[in-house]
């Protein structure tokens, strides 16, 4: 009781902090930055007043703004004369009621405007115009921008906080203030939603009742893919794969692990097909399949990392082209059945699949976790049908041992641990973010893959937010291979991309595997080398210290992808939403729904990132610091090597920090 | 010997954790022999598969100890005793029944053999009990 009593107690301290790191900076910075135009309620408004007014000349082409950078003076009066050069665009500019239509080949004045709240504003085109649209942006600066000051006063005051706290109050057992080693059995103390939990989990049918419309929905994307409009943001196996699915997967990480692993329809296929079973059991354990064992050296998220990479260097065509999209599931689900029918365990969602890499890899963050109640009980018990399985259930096809796990990254949540244990020793626990993350980062030694998967989300989340939210007309013309488009976009020719634009891409490809694989890992090594000499140790070599820090990017990267979550649904929320009721982008309504496309609350889209990298930056500073008191046996050193990380950290949240600020 | 199997030690772990926790009225050969002819079933089919021995007696283990909590109206066992007694003991007959029936014993002889010796060994603890023995 007393132990439920402290969980409840550090609970309602971690909402707290939560709260305060996320409204603090949300409400300051708002206050400041609406400070600097007092008494002015609106960002901008139509002009009545006689004066002069600048003229802004903008050109709209398929898919830029230009310029791209629009500097105007607070309290200046604008007029905009935008004029398309190829097929019909949208003037629109975030939160505000200024939209406009541009036609092809004719010029729209938009004002007068008058400025009256400075800070950064997003020009997005408002008329779907081609495969690239969602992503046609220009940056509008109200001068002075105080917001960007602001943004990184914070970052480093929230730097120096956390630093301080960890050399007076850190402890190894606590994050944040909060006891990280306190869980909760959801199965036994939750009331009425345990039990009532546990017996759905313990029915055989559950897996294939959450799989059955996934897969559903599978056919769906291949069908809308293949004969679907061409237009990415009009078609089901975008709207709905890359905005609605591949933001609530970040949400999903942290709240239910790899639950999405429970669903995904990519193996189960196979999985059938070896198990001759949709549901149940067979009596006689012969699997379909070559029975083949899967090489030790590829049980690791190498090639799963690297698959996430590749899939992002072709992120601008995957996310634009429905066709292209719906070539990559068919390949995944193909290799899911076939490896499943060559290995009869999941080796596919260990190993291959970029999706399953990243959760996995984040799943560590999560507040969720499926473990026994007691390992001893387990070890004592030598039958062990969570490994082998039973007449209940199969025995772990992740091929972990649950009764031993000590970390979520494998655990593919499908619970024939739970049906299968005769102790009733597995549960669900809630638990605190991350808390076996230090153990995990010290336990794993020269093993790099999970080190690289978190250099590769990290630098990934910068790259997807310039290419898809920022201004820089290159990048995104990069990752598209140049590919230019006419006005019949029904007829436009998406997968024949020219030579020149072949090496635009390669530009793309370059310059980010650069920096995930190689530039980022040796500025990391680096720090981690001076880190080393500021604790004065010699006995600890740079790489094991290299190697446990670098898990610190899991939880800052998922604060700063689920940041990039939010910005993409805020957004582009329309699109998914209309997708339902027209898959195919044919014009249907089968729902009878249809959404305009508008943006919610995009002006405060900054203030809601902020409060997440913080927290990002602040948990990566506490892990470092509970991560270094395992290695020396001393706070001094340990703080020492957290303080130079911290620089680190430090310079990357402010990176992010200018991409939005 | 050719086809011995010894039914000793799961009768005793039987007497402790099955046949005290039946709740049936009539107590017959079958009820008594129940979660060893199932065994012994599994067994055969697995051989007929070309499944492997060794995994497939320790999993026996586990299908005994399954059909006994079934047998019993239970779905878990928080004696940890009682679960590792009856994994070891299903292991161990699974082993012995899989090398008779290798050998050439026919099934129904196998059967008919483990739940005569079974029905044998319950009726005398039992007369030990009422002649209290």
């Amino acid at each position: 009781m007393a132990k439920i009593n402290k969980f409840r107690r550090g609970n309602i301290i971690f909402i707290l902090i939560i709260l305060m790191l996320l409204l603090a900076p949300l409400g300051i910075s708002y206050f400041i930055i609406s400070g600097q135009a007092q008494k002015v309620l609106r960002a901008f408004e139509l002009s009545d007043e006689d004066g002069e007014a600048r003229v802004i000349e903008i050109t709209a082409s398929q898919f830029q703004f230009n310029p791209n950078v629009i500097h105007v003076d607070l309290g200046e009066k604008i007029i905009f004369r935008v004029t398309s050069t190829d097929v019909m665009h949208g003037f629109y500019i975030d939160g505000k009621d200024v939209f406009a239509e541009v036609p092809p080949g004719e010029t729209v004045e938009i004002g007068p405007l008058q400025f009256n709240q400075p800070g950064k504003f997003k020009i997005r085109c408002a008329i779907t115009c081609g495969p690239l649209h969602p992503f046609m942006i220009a940056d509008l600066i109200v001068e002075p921008d105080y917001t960007l000051f602001v943004f990184v006063a914070l970052t480093v005051l929230t730097a120096i906080t956390v630093l301080l706290y960890v050399k007076t109050k850190g402890r190894e057992d606590r994050i944040l203030g909060i006891n990280r080693k306190v869980k909760i059995d959801v199965l036994k103390r939750v009331r009425i939603i345990g039990p009532l939990l546990k017996r759905v989990l313990q029915w055989r049918g559950i897996h294939f009742v959450l799989i059955l419309p996934n897969l559903l929905f599978f056919m769906l994307i291949f069908a809308t893919g293949f004969f679907g409009n061409p237009t990415g943001n009009k078609n089901f196996s975008i709207a709905v794969v890359w905005i609605l699915w591949f933001a609530l997967i970040e949400f999903m990480i942290i709240f239910a692990s790899r639950t999405w692993c429970t669903m995904c329809p990519l193996p189960a296929v196979g999985e059938w097909i070896a198990r001759r079973r949709f549901i149940g059991v067979h009596n006689v354990r012969k699997w379909f399949s070559l029975n083949k064992k899967w090489p030790k050296s590829l049980d690791n998220m190498w090639i799963g990392a690297l698959s996430f990479l590749v899939m992002s260097l072709m992120i601008l065509w995957l996310v634009t082209r429905p066709v292209v999209s719906a070539i990559l599931f068919l390949i995944l689900i193909v290799m899911g059945t076939v490896l499943y029918l060559i290995v009869p365990a999941r080796h596919f969602c260990r190993s291959i699949c970029p999706a399953g890499a990243y959760i996995g890899y984040h799943s560590n963050e999560s507040i969720f976790e499926v473990r026994s109640r007691s390992k001893a009980i387990c070890d004592a018990h030598p039958g062990k049908e969570c490994i082998r399985g039973s007449p209940k259930g199969y025995g772990c096809p992740w091929k972990l041992y649950p009764g031993g796990n000590q970390e979520n990254t494998y655990c593919g949540q499908c619970y024939e641990c739970l049906k299968n244990c005769p102790l009733d020793n597995m549960t669900i626990k809630a638990r605190m973010i991350g808390e076996d993350l230090p153990e995990k980062a010290i336990r794993t030694k020269n093993n790099y893959d999970e080190s690289w998967m978190g250099f590769i989300r990290f630098s990934l989340v910068i790259f997807y937010t310039l290419a898809f939210f920022g201004p820089y007309w290159f990048l995104k013309d990069w990752g598209n291979m140049g590919n230019a488009y006419g006005a019949n976009l029904a007829s436009i020719n998406l997968l024949t991309p020219t030579m020149g634009g072949f090496q635009k891409w390669l530009n793309w490809a370059l310059l980010v595997s650069f920096v995930a694989l190689i530039a980022f890992p040796a500025i990391f090594y680096g720090f981690s080398w001076l880190a080393r000499k500021a604790a004065k140790v010699k006995d600890i070599p740079t790489k094991d210290m290299f190697g446990a820090y670098s898990y610190v990017l899991a939880p800052f990267g998922l604060t700063l992808w689920i940041g990039f979550a939010i910005t993409l649904i805020l957004v582009n929320w329309a699109y998914p939403v209309n997708a339902f009721s027209d898959p195919f982008g044919w014009g249907w309504n089968l729902f009878g729904f249809k959404f305009d496309w508008y943006p919610i609350f995009p002006h405060l889209i900054p203030f809601i990132q902020l409060p997440l990298i913080l927290l990002g930056l602040a948990l990566a500073i506490n892990f470092t610091y509970i991560i270094s008191l395992k290695f020396f046996n001393g706070r001094k050193p340990a703080f020492r090597s957290t303080a130079v990380m911290t620089v680190l950290y430090t310079g990357s949240a402010l990176l992010f920090v200018y991409l939005i600020g | 010997m050719k086809g011995n199997i010894s039914i000793l030690n799961i009768s005793g772990a039987f007497e402790k954790y099955y046949w005290s926790e039946i709740d049936e009225k009539v107590i017959s050969k079958h009820v008594v022999s129940e979660p060893l002819i199932d065994l012994i079933d599994h067994i055969d089919k697995a051989i007929n598969a070309g499944l492997e021995k060794r995994g497939e007696c320790a999993y026996s283990g586990s299908v005994l100890l399954s059909l006994v909590l079934e047998g019993t109206g239970r779905k878990y066992s928080y004696n940890i005793d009682e679960t590792n007694d009856l994994y070891k003991e299903g292991k161990a007959l699974a082993g012995d029944v899989w090398d008779a029936l290798v050998d050439g014993l026919s099934l129904v002889r196998i059967k008919k053999q483990v739940i005569g010796s079974l029905w044998n060994d319950y009726l005398r603890r039992n007369q030990k009990k009422r002649s209290g023995e």
